[in-house]
């Protein structure tokens, strides 16, 4: 059904977007964004467009709405872009904005009123519209993004999922036939994603809106679209039905692109001709029904057991937590009874949704939350008696958004802040930081400004910033947040070099799949409490569990506990169930 | 969250915003120009008798009190010994209620000091009860309707809702820097404003990118696209919308005809 009005002035044409040999540079840059970009879009089409960080992909969505060249002029555009037939050169924002909505990564800026349905109405008003116009825009938008019963509510109270619905439906409001999603996701927890996906799927196929997915979460978004676009250095490189496109998986892996586990793990069984395929598929349904016809053929039982994980009893006590209780001034029981041991040189991921409380237990390991009741002893020492700074010698915290602590005018003189504050001198400050620098890869940055770095190097520095003051407990809130699939996995290895130097590294973190590959003990909070500690690989053989705690498995992992229900771990990266899949395949491990 | 609309379905909410507003005048009124304790109990009564019909939550409502009380204590005490009565009209106003380290407190003095406390109190009762029962959006959706330009009430609006933000990012960047071993607990005044610059560089930071990106959101949204934006509210006066108004506006005129007679002042 597409809606009476949707996609104000639109020409009668097949396409919803037409981009002919665009290039654009923005201002004050010598190197353009975009290059010589082709692309059409038809009517009704869910696109996913992936790349690395720099690709292309946000200057692609302003030109979509006209963000370029009316809100950022200066640039140099050459091409034609046009939306439902409309230049939008020749168009102003507000025409266009009709035609095409733009939701970016931070939901709360996007609702730009004080209650859900003042913050969607903002932009019909803006247009002057006849009330009951504005009126009926604001029913079909609450109600095809499932907001209805929202809308005296303050959008700032929401969760992550609800604000971007907000959002949604704010640009929704406009009625749009086009949406474009600009790392829309980024922010959500697996909760607030799963919502959004869930709206985006109703939004095409109750209302014919054409959707355009700029995201690094591969494994959701493409099992909603009909068609892959890959970009690279403002060039569109790939662009495909999505199983094609994979097709080329060393390409697309090597620009830094992350490829669905499910995928990757069809391809490397098909290299291994362990199955002869000749379409990878995307979706864990796809590959489940695959997995069952050509090698689930038969009883099985509990395949060997891979994995060891014994708390390191030996080792020295690093944390213990013993009933830790904690509530906010404003009466939110963030944290309740948590008991909990962590020994010196682990590496321990922490998960849980938004407000499960994981961040306020871990602001309790550096004194910067001090228990309501309980206490948290690090290295023997109660952390009521110790100050955030004599801890910060001992607990490192790097928080999840580095431009929050990035503030000196050198790399260098950033590294060097922590220890200086320590009172030590100038040669030993000067020796931390060249170890830091030369550990991190940084030499070659050490005279430029952080502000100037792209996001990845941002994140190494502010990482580099906390272990100059060389702490024995490193805890890292959200690593790969803001992060592209290349430069996560870049953190990660750092994490795990450091940890293999003997750091307690503490990971706090929505993407499951990513740490859950690193880390050798998993913690999951919800509700303030903890829900499991112990085993990654175990932990997803709990469904009870896993739904009370809100979390989504990895595709692999979510594949197999499809295909052999009851197993006592599973795998969790895709070399670990491609290897299960081996032994199935020729006959180890299963039986009768 | 404190001072946050709330909506139910009471004789109180169904009213239109003009009406409740012109009961918000009848108190501003009552308020500047009434100075006697005892009257001012009055405006106490028009105020706490919509929050009563209204259903505001006293607890939550109130719980700002136990911050100022001290303060306010304060205030009346140095006003009982400080206030000069013969600025008043009642005749025993210099007349002693007690002394303190041999200063006297004079009963002019209390009553002015009194006066200034329920002044205090009651206009936090009265702006808890306006805020719980009419949308911030309404008030400022009414200043439009009345003249001020749309810029400026977005712009309040805007501000209103994203200080709490900001207060997060400013607390997320305390935090982060504390955690560098970064402290000014114990720092002179001069040697703090210097040191706040780990706090303040990232905050300024932070805050243009944020308003670059609501820039955007707002561009968008067709902001600023018509001088004349449509206020997406349906305003209308139903017949108990009449009966307040010619109730409060009766008690308007009564209140300055009594001030005028030289009732409720001191």
């Amino acid at each position: 059904m597409l809606l009476k009005g949707i996609g104000s002035g639109v020409l009668l044409t097949e396409y919803a977007v037409e981009m002919v040999n665009v290039s654009y540079t923005y201002p004050r840059s010598t190197r353009p964004a975009l290059e010589n970009v082709t692309l059409r879009i038809r009517k009704g089409e869910i696109v996913s467009i992936l790349g690395p960080t720099g690709s292309g992909k946000t200057t692609l969505a302003y030109l979509l709405n006209g963000t370029i060249p009316h809100f950022i002029t200066g640039g140099k555009l050459e091409g034609r872009v046009l939306v439902n037939g409309l230049d939008t050169r020749e168009h102003s924002i507000p025409v266009l904005s009709q035609n095409v909505g733009l939701i970016f990564d931070e939901p709360e800026i996007q609702c730009l009123g004080m209650t859900v349905w003042d913050s969607i109405a903002f932009g019909p008003s803006n247009l002057g519209l006849p009330i009951d116009e504005i009126l009926w825009r604001v029913e079909y938008a609450l109600k095809a993004t499932r907001l209805k019963g929202y809308e005296d509510r303050n959008p700032m109270l929401l969760s992550g999922g609800e604000k971007q619905s907000v959002a949604i439906a704010g640009a929704l409001a406009m009625l749009p036939s086009i949406l474009v999603f600009d790392e829309a996701t980024s922010m959500l927890d697996p909760i607030g994603r799963q919502l959004i996906y869930s709206v985006i799927q109703e939004l095409n196929s109750r209302y014919g809106i054409t959707a355009i997915l700029i995201t690094q979460e591969t494994g959701e978004a493409l099992s909603l679209s009909n068609r892959l676009v890959v970009m690279y250095k403002g060039r569109i490189i790939a662009d495909g039905e999505p199983g094609e496109v994979l097709e080329d998986y060393e390409k697309i892996k090597g620009i830094g692109v992350k490829i669905p586990q499910v995928v990757e793990l069809f391809y490397k069984l098909r290299r291994h001709r362990l199955i002869d395929l000749s379409k990878i598929p995307i979706t864990i349904e796809e590959a489940a029904s695959i997995l069952r016809e050509h090698v689930i053929h038969r009883r099985y039982r509990l395949v060997k057991q891979t994995h060891g994980f014994n708390k390191a009893m030996d080792r020295d006590l690093a944390v213990y937590v013993e009933d830790l209780h904690y509530i906010y001034p404003n009466g939110v029981h963030a944290l309740r009874g948590v008991n909990l041991e962590i020994y010196s040189g682990e590496f321990i991921g922490i998960v849980g949704h938004n407000g499960s409380g994981k961040t306020t237990f871990a602001k309790h390991l550096n004194g910067l939350l001090k228990p309501v009741k309980g206490r948290v002893l690090v290295y023997g020492e109660d952390t009521r008696n110790l100050s955030t700074a004599i801890l910060s010698k001992t607990v490192g915290y790097v928080y999840q958004n580095p431009d929050a602590m990035l503030f000196r005018p050198t790399v260098e003189e950033e590294i060097a802040f922590g220890p200086r504050n320590l009172g030590l001198s100038n040669r030993e400050v000067m020796e931390r930081v060249e170890y830091v620098l030369k550990i991190l890869g940084l030499e070659e940055y050490r005279d430029v400004s952080p502000g100037r770095l792209p996001r990845g190097l941002k994140k190494r520095v502010a990482l580099g910033a906390v272990l100059s003051m060389k702490p024995r407990i490193l805890v890292v809130d959200e690593p790969t947040a803001g992060q592209d699939w290349a430069e996560s996995v870049e953190v990660m290895e750092i994490l795990k070099m450091l940890n293999n130097n003997g750091v307690t590294v503490i990971v706090i973190s929505h993407d499951i799949e990513l740490v859950s590959a690193y880390v050798n003990r998993l913690i999951v909070f919800s509700s303030g409490r903890i829900m499991y500690d112990g085993l990654v690989h175990r932990f997803f053989t709990n469904n009870d569990v896993l739904k009370r705690a809100s979390l989504k498995p990895p595709q692999v992992t979510e594949l197999l506990m499809k295909l052999l229900p009851g197993l006592r771990e599973y795998p969790i990266t895709v070399d670990e169930a491609l290897s299960l899949i081996e032994d199935l395949v020729r006959g180890d491990g299963c039986g009768s | 969250m404190a001072l946050e609309y709330r909506k139910l379905d009471t004789i109180w909410h169904r009213l239109d915003p003009r009406t409740k507003l012109l009961w918000g005048l009848l108190v501003v009124i009552q308020l500047a120009i009434w100075t006697h304790p005892l009257w001012q109990l009055m405006t106490l009564a028009i105020i706490v008798l919509p929050g009563i019909v209204s259903r505001v939550p006293w607890r939550y409502a109130l719980s700002i009190f136990k911050y100022i009380v001290p303060f306010i204590a304060l205030v009346v005490l140095l006003e009982s010994f400080l206030y000069n009565p013969v600025f008043l009209r009642i005749e025993n106003g210099n007349q002693t209620v007690f002394e303190l380290l041999g200063f006297k407190a004079t009963l002019g003095g209390l009553l002015f000091g009194v006066n200034f406390a329920e002044k205090i109190f009651f206009s936090i009762i009265f702006i808890s009860i306006l805020t719980y029962t009419i949308p911030f959006t309404d008030i400022l959706y009414l200043f439009q309707k009345i003249g001020a330009p749309y810029q400026l009430t977005f712009t309040i609006a805007t501000a209103w809702r994203l200080a709490p933000m900001f207060r997060r990012i400013y607390d997320e960047i305390v935090d982060a820097q504390k955690a560098r071993g970064w402290n000014i607990e114990e720092c002179g005044f001069f040697e703090k404003m210097h040191k706040m610059i780990p706090v303040l560089v990232p905050l300024y930071n932070q805050a243009i990118l944020y308003v670059e990106k609501l820039s955007l959101a707002m561009e968008s949204r067709a902001f600023g696209s018509n001088k004349k934006p449509t206020i997406p509210r349906k305003y209308g006066f139903k017949p108990i919308d009449y009966l307040v108004i010619t109730v409060v506006l009766a008690l308007i005129a009564t209140t300055i005809w009594l001030t005028v007679q030289g009732y409720g002042v001191l």
